[in-house]
């Protein structure tokens, strides 16, 4: 089940699989998608900033969201996706992981994934520093549900920039997969054959060729039909006047099938050149006038991939290591990863003869396209000075560290809840950013650089 | 009158050999011609025929009598005919044969290629290459008879391969033609005659603006090729000749008033009228070049291509047809027909309903021209569908 939040409908549009949206306005959605309305009601209790929307405030937002979240039912994997640069959205999340929370008996055995699309490193101050405080809560949140039930909460973060169809695919992924794994960062690069683009394209210009002809016999005939009026005797002019319209409506179709070849090339060219431009992530296996030459010597479609897929390639995509990051706000560290290659079932089945291919997994995309997909599953720590951790970008660390003391409010609900232990906001400043796998990592240290985290969570039952 | 106006920097040396001012009327014509002197007919055929002549003998001489001056052991050619077993007049016979084949054959074959003066220079340079030939080849036959080479067969040997060289040298890089020119009779009949002796495969003649010259030609007489250049448009022109890609001369031409004169070309495409078009036309043109922008605008006018053309007929205004060679000055009327037929693509649907009533014929074309109209709407459909997914495929590329 993927739950999306109010901007990532508004930035992405709606993708397969979402069932429920979060938003702050009732939109125009399929009907397949429940929507929540989070309606403004107003709280007294919390002043209104000035020039600022309410939602801005992180306490704002968490008060208000918890109302409407009370009642949400999970299924067995949910994934909630939401936008770092909305202060909604963050607050949104961590109510949904309070509600989880407080009903940690019964949702126990269920699993929640949060893709989170982070802020672009030049985006405003508070936006970073608020994207810093929520991602301290959320790993608090980390360490207790995953100590009590290991891959219980999973995470994985998202560049703002990237295309809609990364995040398809990783929440796809997120949803299917058994163990994502936690505190993630990917980086990937996709090998595409554009079989199907080829086909279809071939198909849209062998239509327009033949509607030109037609065409051009139907003016033929039209030609002919002239020069018979021209020389003929009366009464065939007698015999025509009556049969006009069959002659008009035949015009008007001419005139609308050229209309329509003018439109087709436009838009032949548009598709094919805007496509080469917009080409991020993916790299063509063959260039995609082979494929049109092997069509054309009907090869079926099943064999084509022995024809077009070499072993020389295939030793370029194991040996290739210009794989791009999904986001830039994690800096990683010297973490073990795992290299995985998403494929369809058809490519599979080719790719299985072949020895360098070991980690493949089946049926993960549609089209005719390997995946070559890196997870470092990474200990995050910004106050460890252990080496080997990753970090948090310096700029982001630095934006929340000067807003903190003006904006307290903006950047922390007024508490938070881990079991029945209260954190208050103080105490939330107070702890370090620190993930699970840091936590596990660091042992017996974890007292010394984290001592009131430390504490709260021994407090907790940890 | 005739005096230098500018010179001509031509590849090898320049020189003019005339230029002439002509009066034709109270119009001033000046025709300057330019030629490379080595191209000449005086130096190419003369000098040369002369020098190669000499060559030749003194071939001859090394082979019969050998060479005394340098002594040499002479190795002669009748020594080794009759060292092979002849005696006698045999001997004498064989060796006088064998001279006359390397002398009669090269000629009989050249002379048909080049002409008789040009065939016979180049006969002398490859009759003297093969004399020397056979003298070399002798001398090494009898170097390896006695065994071992003496200083003076070396010496011998490299005298004989250098002037080897230096004869095939002669003959590859000196071009056999020569090229004279007779601008006599330009200003009365626009015409020039340039003489070409020797191979005129190579010969080229350019023309600038193509269209101001036509060439006919080559003819063949006993000595030489020559070509007619009659001068058909323009006031100014220049011919450019070359032989394999060297420029060997240049006729230009400036200040020429062709006569002039004016014709009705009255048209007519696949027998309709078209329209009376008349132009001012120079008198040297054949009446198909100088229809050529009747035609052109007609072409144009109807919307076809030139190439669609399939035929061009001429005719008077009494229905007598013209021969389309016939030059504009020997017409004797003012007014051409010129008829123009080309096939219309719609007209063969029709040959196959030529028997039929023509309100038949009109609702077979109808019934065709709906189930047509049809197509276009399933053809045009199908389009959008192919569109549309194949814009909806472009969320592939990412």
């Amino acid at each position: 089940m993927i739950i999306v939040t109010d901007n990532v409908i508004k930035r992405f549009g709606v993708f397969p699989g979402v069932k429920i949206a979060v938003v702050k306005r009732l939109m125009h959605l399929p009907s397949s998608i429940k929507q929540i309305f989070v309606d403004d009601v107003g709280i007294a209790s919390l002043p209104r900033r000035i020039g600022a929307s309410r939602y801005e405030s992180m306490e704002y937002s968490v008060v208000l969201a918890k109302k409407y979240i009370k009642g949400l039912s999970y299924g067995a994997k949910n994934v909630i996706v939401i936008d770092a640069n909305s202060g909604f959205d963050l607050g949104v999340c961590l109510a949904i992981l309070e509600d989880i929370n407080r009903n940690i008996g019964s949702l126990m055995d269920k699993k929640l994934g949060i893709i989170v699309i982070a802020p672009s490193l030049d985006s405003k101050e508070h936006v970073l520093a608020r994207y810093y405080s929520f991602l301290k809560i959320m790993f608090i949140y980390d360490i207790f549900l995953n100590s009590l039930n290991n891959n219980v909460l999973t995470y994985t973060f998202i560049d703002t920039g990237n295309p809609v169809q990364l995040l398809r695919l990783i929440s796809e992924y997120y949803n299917t997969q058994e163990q994502p794994g936690s505190a993630v960062l990917y980086e990937l690069k996709r090998y595409y054959l554009p079989i199907k683009d080829m086909l279809v394209l071939m198909n849209a210009i062998n239509h327009r060729v033949k509607l030109e002809t037609v065409l051009l016999s139907s003016k033929m005939i039209l030609a002919v039909l002239n020069t018979l009026l021209d020389k003929a005797q009366p009464e065939l002019w007698d015999y025509v006047k009556n049969k006009k319209w069959a002659i008009k409506d035949v015009i008007y179709k001419i005139r609308r099938g050229y209309d329509k070849i003018i439109s087709a090339d436009d838009a032949i060219v548009r598709t094919v050149s805007e496509n080469m431009e917009r080409i991020k992530f993916t790299e063509l296996l063959v260039h995609p006038r082979k494929i049109i030459e092997l069509l054309m010597q009907g090869i079926p479609q099943k064999k084509l991939y022995e024809h077009l897929i070499s072993e020389t390639d295939l030793e370029k995509i194991i040996s290739d290591e210009s794989l791009l990051p999904i986001t830039e706000t994690i800096i990683p560290g010297n973490e073990n990863c795992t290299e995985l290659m998403l494929t369809s079932h058809g490519l599979a089945a080719h790719l299985k003869k072949y020895d360098g291919f070991t980690r493949i997994v089946e049926n993960a995309v549609l089209g005719d396209e390997i995946i070559r997909l890196r997870i470092r599953r990474a200990a995050i720590c910004n106050a460890c000075r252990e080496p080997f951790f990753s970090r948090i970008n310096k700029r982001i660390v630095n934006a929340y560290d000067r807003l903190l003391g003006m904006y307290s409010d903006m950047l922390f609900p007024s508490e938070i809840r881990i079991g029945s232990t209260v954190i208050d906001s103080e105490a939330l400043v107070k702890c370090k950013l620190i993930n699970y796998n840091a936590w596990a990592a660091l042992g017996e240290e974890r007292r010394r650089y984290c001592p009131i985290l430390y504490d709260k969570l021994k407090e907790a039952g940890v | 009158m005739s005096r230098s106006l500018f010179d001509f920097k031509l590849k090898n040396c320049v020189c003019q050999l005339l230029c002439e001012r002509l009066c034709c009327g109270d119009v001033v014509m000046e025709v300057e011609v330019g030629f490379s002197r080595m191209f000449s007919p005086s130096i190419s055929i003369v000098l040369r025929g002369v020098i190669y002549t000499g060559i030749l003998l003194v071939a001859l001489l090394l082979c019969v009598v050998g060479n005394v001056y340098v002594g040499i052991k002479p190795f002669l050619l009748q020594d080794f005919v009759s060292s092979l077993g002849c005696i006698g007049g045999l001997s004498v016979l064989i060796t006088a044969l064998t001279l006359f084949l390397a002398i009669i054959i090269p000629f009989l074959v050249l002379v048909s290629r080049n002409g008789l003066i040009m065939g016979y220079i180049r006969t002398t340079m490859i009759s003297a290459i093969i004399l020397v030939l056979i003298v070399l080849g002798i001398t090494w036959y009898h170097v390896y008879r006695e065994g071992v080479p003496t200083t003076q067969d070396t010496i011998a040997t490299i005298m004989l391969l250098s002037t080897l060289i230096a004869l095939v040298i002669l003959d590859r890089k000196y071009p056999y033609i020569a090229v004279k020119a007779e601008t006599a009779r330009l200003p009365k009949d626009y015409l020039a005659i340039i003489k070409v002796y020797g191979d005129v495969n190579g010969f080229e003649i350019h023309p600038v603006p193509v269209d101001s010259f036509s060439v006919r030609g080559p003819f063949k007489t006993l000595y030489a090729h020559y070509y007619e250049l009659h001068y058909i448009a323009g006031k100014s022109s220049s011919i450019t000749m070359k032989y394999r890609d060297i420029e060997i001369g240049r006729i230009n031409i400036s200040g020429a008033q062709l006569p002039l004169r004016r014709i009705r070309f009255k048209a007519f495409v696949n027998d309709d009228d078209i329209g009376v078009y008349e132009y001012t036309i120079e008198a040297f043109k054949s009446l198909d070049i100088a229809s050529r922008p009747v035609v052109r605008a007609v072409a144009a006018k109807i919307g076809i291509e030139i190439d669609q053309i399939h035929e061009i007929m001429f005719f008077d205004s009494n229905g007598t047809p013209l021969d389309p060679r016939t030059l504009i000055k020997e017409l004797d009327i003012d007014e051409v027909q010129v008829k123009i037929y080309f096939t219309e693509p719609y007209m063969e649907i029709l040959k196959y309903y030529r028997k039929e009533s023509i309100i038949n014929l009109w609702d077979k074309l109808m019934k065709r021209l709906e189930i047509y109209g049809d197509l276009v709407d399933d053809l045009a459909g199908n389009l959008d569908k192919a569109l549309v997914k194949l814009i909806s495929l472009s969320v592939n590329w990412w």
